[in-house]
Parts: C-alpha cells; sequence; structure tokens
C-alpha cells in the first residue's frame, strides 16, 4: 500500500522500509530499571567479575565455577570499531542476525531490550544469532554491561567506539532500531523509528525471524 | 519494479508518502509549509497556536521531550539561543518548543517541573495527540524546523554538529538566512536523539 523511497542502508546495502503495523506500540510508562537496582546489581555483579578476571590470564583455562556461573554463561561487551562490527556480523553466515542498537540513556530501547533476549532463547537453536550494539560512549562502559548482564544477554554484544559519528554509520536518527539479516549475511530489514508513521515492535522483527526460517526450511 | 509502483500510485491519484520527502525526513521537504497545530497548552497554562507567532518573522519549531538525555544536553543551548534570538516583544524569531511524548516523565505536570527547574525563557507546549510532531516528520529529540516569512520549511535537522563538541551551529546559520530572506547553506542535517514515542501506527 504504501511505498516510501528506498533507503540507502549501511551494513550492506539498501534496506527496505519496516511495514507498517496495525497494532499500536506499546506505550511504557516507566524506567526500566531503577538506578537503585542498578547499583545494588553492581555491588553483585563487580566482585564476580574481578574475580574471574583476576582467574583468567593468559590461559584458557575456565575459571574456577561457583554454581551460580555454571548456570549463566558469561555476558561480555566488547568495544569495536564500525568495521569490526561488520565483520562480526558477515561471521555469522550461515545465520539469521537480529542487531539490536540501543545505548543506556535511551529508556525505551532498555524497555525493548528483553524481546531481544527472549528471541535468542527461543530461536538461537534454530539458527538465529542475537546481537547488540550500544551506542554509549566508552566511557559508559560500565553502565552498559551492568544492563546487559541484568537482562543475562548472554550473545555477543559490542559497543561503537565511534561516538557520534555512528547514527551516520548506521544511517539513524534516533534509537532503538533493529537490523536483521538473512543467511547469506545481506541485509532484509531496517525497523526504525525514523518515520512516524512506521512504527515497530520486537513482534514485527520475530514475524520476520520466522519468515526467515520459513524460507530456509522449505529448501 | 519500485518505479512502476509508484507510477501507478500517482495514476491511482492518492499517494500516501509524498513524492520526495527530505533526506532525513519522511514527511517534509525544504520549502514545504509549516503544518498547522492549535490549541496546545503550555507549561505557562496558556494554549497557542500557530498564529500565536505569526508576528515574528522566523519560526522556529523544536520537538523534544523531559526524559531524553540528548534533549537535556541541548536545553542550556536552547536558553541560550533564545537569550540571543528569541526573547522579548521586539524580536524578530520566535521558539517553541512542543513534547508530543505520552510517557509519564515526559506529560504536563513533568514538563511544568522541567520548564521551572531550567529557567526555560520559551514556549513549552504538550501535544498528547502527537499530531504535530506527526505532520513535521520528526523522530527524535531534539529535532529542530525553521520556517521563514511566508512559514516556509528552510531547514531542518539538528541544532550543532555535535553533542559533546559543538562547531558549527546549522540552528542560528539557518535563521539568520531566514531573516535575511534566503535558505541557509546547510538546510537538512541528520537530527540525532532519542526516538519520539509515536503510540499508533499509519492512520
Amino acid at each position: 500500500m504504501n511505498l516510501p523511497a528506498a533507503e540507502a542502508g549501511p551494513l550492506f546495502g539498501g534496506g527496505r522500509p519496516s511495514p507498517p503495523t496495525t497494532s499500536p506500540s506499546p506505550v511504557a510508562e516507566e524506567l526500566a530499571v531503577s538506578s537503585s537496582q542498578t547499583l545494588a546489581f553492581l555491588f553483585a555483579v563487580l566482585p564476580a567479575s574481578a574475580l574471574l578476571l583476576g582467574c583468567g590470564g593468559a590461559s584458557r583455562q575456565e575459571p574456577p565455577q561457583t554454581p551460580a556461573a555454571r548456570q549463566e554463561p558469561a555476558v561480555d561487551l566488547q568495544v569495536v570499531a564500525y568495521s569490526q562490527l561488520e565483520q562480526a556480523i558477515q561471521a555469522q553466515r550461515g545465520r539469521i542476525v537480529v542487531l539490536d542498537v540501543w545505548a543506556s540513556w535511551c529508556l525505551p530501547c532498555k524497555q525493548e531490550f528483553p524481546h531481544l533476549v527472549e528471541l535468542h532463547r527461543r530461536y538461537a537453536r534454530r539458527g538465529v544469532t542475537c546481537l547488540s550494539v550500544s551506542l554509549d560512549e566508552p566511557a559508559q562502559h560500565a553502565t552498559a554491561l551492568a544492563f546487559l548482564r541484568q537482562q543475562k544477554a548472554t550473545f555477543p554484544n559490542y559497543l561503537l567506539n565511534e561516538s557520534e559519528k555512528s547514527f551516520d554509520l548506521l544511517d539513524l536518527k534516533g534509537i532503538p532500531a533493529v537490523f536483521v539479516y538473512d543467511r547469506r549475511g545481506q541485509l532484509v530489514r531496517r525497523f526504525t523509528g525514523d518515520d512516524p508513521d512506521h512504527q515497530f515492535t520486537y513482534a514485527d522483527v520475530e514475524r520476520l525471524v520466522q519468515e526467515l526460517l520459513q524460507k530456509e526450511d522449505q529448501k | 519494479m519500485f518505479r512502476i509502483a509508484l507510477m501507478a500510485l500517482a495514476l491511482a491519484g492518492w499517494v500516501l508518502v509524498p513524492a520526495q520527502a527530505g533526506k532525513y525526513n519522511k514527511k517534509l521537504k525544504i520549502g514545504d509549509p509549516a503544518p498547522t497545530f492549535a490549541n496546545l497548552e503550555g507549561v505557562d497554562g496558556k494554549t497557542y497556536s500557530l498564529d500565536s507567532f505569526k508576528d515574528k518573522e522566523v519560526l522556529v519549531l523544536c520537538i523534544t521531550c523531559n526524559h531524553c538525555p540528548v534533549a537535556q544536553a541541548y536545553e542550556d543551548r536552547i536558553i541560550q539561543f533564545v537569550k540571543k534570538y528569541a526573547s522579548g516583544p521586539d524580536s524578530k524569531v520566535a521558539f517553541v518548543a512542543i513534547n508530543v511524548n505520552n510517557l509519564e516523565a515526559d506529560k504536563l505536570p513533568k514538563m511544568k517541573e522541567r520548564a521551572q527547574a531550567k529557567g526555560f525563557n520559551f514556549p513549552y507546549l504538550y501535544d498528547p495527540s502527537q499530531q504535530i510532531g506527526r505532520a513535521l516528520g520528526a523522530s527524535v529529540t531534539p529535532e529542530f524546523f525553521v520556517f521563514n516569512k511566508d512559514r516556509k520549511l528552510v531547514y531542518m535537522g539538528a541544532m550543532d554538529d555535535s553533542q559533546t563538541n559543538p562547531r558549527v551551529n546549522y540552528l542560528e546559520a539557518a535563521v539568520e538566512a531566514a531573516l535575511r530572506g534566503e535558505i541557509p547553506q546547510t538546510a537538512e542535517t541528520r537530527a540525532r536523539g532519542c526516538t519520539v514515542k509515536y503510540e499508533s501506527a499509519s492512520r
């Protein structure tokens, strides 16, 4: 019905505009994490991570695991340049990739983030890789990582060290945004908030992921 | 394929999307008339319309909000801009900030608190219908729109080139140009910020 001009998309070629949705976007009323929760969380996590760092060293040996550590794989946040992010996506060829663009200062991003974690939980075994990229400044690394740990984001997480250039590089005005790539590493769709009349929810993302999975199954 | 579809739409006589929007804006392009708004309540308790500012040569609309850290980072810069260009009855420029977010942290009572705490020297209006934001094609906060004497769009986008280390103030350059009756050299830039939380999809 509605055919906006094709966007010149970053991260591998043109993106298609996000589809119109009929369901209203959820309007969140409150902040995702209270600062006291964050603090409490930091205190809980910091000693554990210090321990892990201390034991890691150059060896590949697994650190001694507490029962809690065994249950939950480590959550990591790697600071990368844009080109490294591109490589990380291409390294997933053969799998469908869902890339969530967020920042710790972005409340809607944090409200949407659990949906990415849920997507990972439900689709990782079916060939879908979830990735996140934070547009926080590298100085905010600890804050961003604390949120990712709280969310149990056990998939690869990146933080772009491109500062404000990130918006240009990703061709975005605002976040949250979600990019979906097919098994050949081709950008299939960019879900963004850049058009007031074409907002997205994670239900739209999941629908697309299911479509892509079905396509592969038919082959 | 795409062209054929577009032609079909044009032939059908109803084109939902403007044939040519801006580079970063899905609704407006430079030269478009200012979308109207009416009866929007401000933090000062008064209501405002587009016509409220008809005596001013240049009108700057800024879609912004309370909660967004990027919007907050620009509050002092906006206050400075207003001091320089848009304060006093004799100023030739009007600056109007409008919030269209319906998050609790952004609604009118919180807007009033914020305006008072920061000493806003400009009207800060609330549009819970979100219509003015949509009509402007504003997708992030803060996002700036400059209209000339004829209320034609001469600039849209960011205030300046960097949140952390600004070197070029596009907004000032645009207002100066509009006051001279010209289109600014840079008429459109990429606004950066928090996505506006629009509540429903296409209408």
